[in-house]
């Protein structure tokens, strides 16, 4: 179910990256929550809004432009959520991929937000991912993943979510929320943890977005990112600092302090371990010279010296007299290497002699030796179908005729 | 009805989807023409594009030669030039350097140092179970130094050429002239899938700015990669169309024949277009019928998958051989498998490069006889043209290479070898 928000102030939506528009998405509870914290900053209203969601009562209070109720259940139609169900969640999303595609159409760049772990966004990005993809639109997925004292199930929801969206998505910007604990304190109230991490999302978003929209004086655009994710995969951090005339003398020291205090940055020690990293300086017309090249070397400070640095200023007139700093930090993961077999701990085997000669027995063979560790063989039946009978193809380590969702142990939705 | 005296070529393709017959010949502006065509599905005697059973095999082919050559008159197959496509992970390529040193005064490159480069290049030591059944120039180096493509005429003291080799499964190669030499012909001379299509595929620009011809069959992928008319790169990846079915079938509990023909007939981009966001299948069950509803996501995502692997798995072997950087073009995708829809997009996802559809190019004659789209015959009429460039090779323009042809099999590919030249794509 789609709806228009009659909330939206006529004439500040759809404001132009370059030429072109930008959209929002938020998906899920998560996702609508940053969408809020989006529409209350005043840098953000020239960004549209779209909200998409399983439960008709989240959506009702949103100040979203647009929202997409998307039914879990095709049969009753209800907007009762999805239960955290990553199936149920994907099958009410690719189920309004019609009102999707209608409503990305003709914007030039799309953010989605939201949390990963539960069922709606979880289930729900790779649609999103295949309608851009689908209408040609660079996107951007800027997602949460849950915090480590959440549950084990969620936490491995979204990591399997990330596995499959990655190929299929231009940018990926994951955010750990454990990132918060860099900066908020122990005693911070649950309630105001969630809505920080939310917080700041949207601030990203905007930051992100701004990068993305002004003419560029040093280029960053969608295609550095793209280059600095398609490499390898990489785990990253983003902050945001905004300082204006008014904050005092140097607003662009203050900028570049307040993003090194983003709390999805991770504080100064994940720059310093940082392999790459995009830093951008956003400022009006007004912007100097020697405030850029000053800014844009202590940002280089702060960064180790082998790290890959791409900088860039931009200079839109929306932003005369405030400055904004933004990096994206990366750390690329290890090349990946084939996972060992698991291996489990047994009692050593001791050969069988004469009870009364035990102790003379060399080390390794004693009683009191280690106990040593045995390949764990996996029980996992595969079902190759009409290849079950044929002999295995092996190529690259891996019998290719076994279906890839299987080896890759991805959720399939049957229907019913 | 061909008249008596012209040069007909036979083409024959055991796939693992068909086998079938084509018989054409060149025009005088280089085009083929094709006089007759027939085709038979291949009903489980081929697999990964393997022969497996060699009875079936001759029975399928049997019957479509028989109603291909009903239109070519009177026609005897022991005079005729026939050649098939081999595909299958029994195919390999290597390469082979051979050097000559030129005492010439002027230090001029001739046509006589490049054969006797290529002469020397061709010897390597291979397993006896391997075949070498063809040759085609990669790239010249001369004084160790410069590279070039076309060395005639350059200057250098010492001239080294490097040849792609492909080889296969002597026992295979041998099953298929066993079934020809029932069926009435002499002895066949093979072809590898992908180098077929770089005849009949590509344009002339394509073939020398770096492009990989992508051969998405049945059963089996494979590939080559050309640059300045050289070829760089040849290989198969096991896998084709089929595994793409077999996945829909075992994912969404659907028949394999329901999903070999739900991506035939580009079932997932028409009931989109239609607004659709699921597929509706009927099951009986106990005597009552009940409708499935399967989301259309859930096909997109599987056969995405596989593609992916697939398109990922020859990027791997690209970086591997770091032939990857000859790839500037982009990429030519034919057979069947470039018909699903989505296949050129995730392979422009995959392999950063432009990638376009394919199929023969200046092709006349009876093309009503393909009952499918025409990327699916690519290789075969890529086969015709591959053909008329090996006679156009031989030295006594047809005679010598007939009189070859009526040799024992090894003797052919030894006469063919023997021409001397090593084929330009």
């Amino acid at each position: 179910m789609m709806e228009q928000n009659a909330n939206t102030p006529a004439g500040l939506s759809r404001a132009p990256i370059g030429n072109g528009k930008a959209l929002v998405v938020g998906i899920g509870g998560c996702g609508i929550r940053i969408l809020e914290f989006l529409r209350a900053n005043p840098r953000a209203k020239w960004l549209v809004t779209l909200a998409v969601d399983t439960d008709g009562g989240v959506l009702a209070g949103t100040r979203a432009d647009a929202v997409i109720n998307a039914s879990a259940d095709w049969n009753s139609k209800s907007s009762a959520g999805c239960g955290g169900d990553i199936i149920r969640g994907e099958r009410a999303v690719s189920h309004e991929r019609a009102n999707l595609k209608a409503h990305v159409r003709g914007f030039s760049l799309m953010i989605v937000t939201g949390g990963l772990g539960g069922g709606t966004a979880t289930g729900g990005v790779r649609t999103l991912a295949s309608v851009a993809r689908e209408e040609g639109i660079p996107t951007i997925f800027l997602l949460t993943t849950p915090f480590s004292f959440e549950a084990h199930s969620r936490r491995k929801n979204a990591e399997d979510c990330l596995q499959e969206i990655l190929p299929v998505a231009d940018v990926v910007l994951t955010m750990p929320n454990d990132l918060l604990f860099s900066t908020l304190p122990p005693d911070t109230p649950a309630e105001s943890a969630f809505a920080t991490s939310a917080h700041e999302m949207a601030s990203t978003v905007v930051g992100i977005s701004s990068v993305l929209r002004c003419r560029d004086l040093i280029g960053t655009d969608f295609a550095t990112f793209m280059r600095a994710l398609h490499k390898r995969k990489a785990s990253c951090g983003i902050g945001v600092g905004f300082a204006e005339d008014s904050d005092g003398l140097d607003r662009c020291a203050l900028a570049l302090s307040r993003m090194l205090d983003s709390p999805f940055l991770g504080g100064g020690e994940a720059m310093k371990r940082a392999d790459a990293a995009i830093v951008t300086l956003t400022g009006g017309p007004d912007l100097e010279l020697g405030e850029l090249k000053r800014t844009l070397e202590l940002a280089a400070g702060v960064l180790p010296k082998n790290v890959e640095l791409l900088s860039g200023a931009n200079v839109c007139d929306e932003a005369a007299g405030s400055v904004q700093m933004t990096a994206v930090i990366f750390q690329y993961a290890p090349e990946s290497k084939p996972a060992p077999l698991p291996r489990r701990k047994v009692p050593a085997p001791v050969p069988a002699v004469a009870l009364n000669h035990a102790d003379e027995l060399p080390l390794p063979f004693s009683a009191a030796s280690d106990n040593v560790e045995e390949v764990e063989l996996g029980l996992q039946s595969y079902d190759k179908g009409v290849f079950e009978k044929l002999p295995s193809v092996r190529f690259s380590d891996e019998d290719l005729d076994i279906p890839t969702y299987q080896r890759r142990n991805i959720r399939i939705d049957k229907g019913n | 009805m061909a008249s008596s005296g012209q040069t007909i070529i036979t083409g024959i393709e055991f796939g693992t989807d068909k086998i079938c017959a084509i018989h054409g010949r060149p025009d005088q502006n280089g085009n083929i023409e094709v006089l007759s065509f027939a085709s038979q599905p291949s009903r489980n005697s081929i697999v990964k594009g393997t022969i497996v059973d060699q009875n079936a095999a001759l029975n399928i082919l049997k019957s479509v030669l028989e109603e291909s050559e009903k239109g070519l008159g009177k026609f005897s197959r022991s005079e005729q030039h026939v050649y098939f496509l081999i595909n299958g992970m029994h195919v390999s390529s290597r390469f082979g350097e051979g050097t000559v040193l030129n005492y010439n005064g002027d230090k001029k490159i001739l046509p006589t140092h490049v054969q006797q480069a290529i002469e020397s290049a061709k010897n390597l030591a291979v397993s006896t179970d391997l075949m070498n059944i063809q040759i085609y120039d990669s790239s010249f180096l001369l004084d160790d130094k410069k590279r070039t493509f076309n060395p005639i005429g350059c200057l250098a003291e010492k001239l080294t050429a490097i040849i792609h080799i492909v080889f296969a499964d002597r026992k295979r190669i041998d099953m298929v002239q066993t079934i020809l030499r029932e069926l009435g012909f002499e002895s066949g001379y093979p072809v590898f899938v992908p180098f077929a299509d770089a005849y009949g595929v590509p344009t002339q620009d394509e073939r020398s700015q770096g492009t990989l011809i992508f051969d998405y069959g049945a059963g089996v992928c494979s590939y080559v990669l050309l640059y300045k008319e050289g070829v760089h790169m040849s290989g198969s990846i096991p896998v084709g169309v089929n595994n793409v079915a077999n996945d829909l079938s075992v994912a969404l509990e659907l028949p394999y024949e329901f999903c070999q023909r739900f991506l035939r007939e580009s079932r997932l981009e028409a009931l989109r277009g239609e607004g659709k966001n699921y597929v509706e299948y009927k099951v009986s069950a106990g005597g009552s019928e009940k409708i499935r509803r399967i989301p259309l996501d859930s096909f997109e995502k599987v056969i995405d998958l596989r593609q992916r692997e697939t398109f990922n798995l020859l990027k791997k072997e690209l970086e591997r051989t770091g032939m990857i950087t000859y790839l500037r073009n982009g990429v030519v995708m034919t057979g069947g498998g470039s018909l699903i829809e989505s296949a050129p997009a995730t392979m422009a996802n995959v392999m950063n490069v432009p990638v376009r559809c394919g199929e023969a190019m200046n092709v006349t004659g009876a093309l009503s006889a393909f009952r499918s789209p025409m990327p699916c015959y690519s290789a075969i009429l890529g086969l015709i043209k591959h053909a008329a460039a090996l006679e156009e090779d031989s030295p006594s323009s047809g005679n010598g290479l007939r009189r070859t042809m009526v040799h024992a099999t090894d003797q052919f590919l030894k006469r063919m070898k023997d021409l001397g030249k090593a084929l330009k794509i």
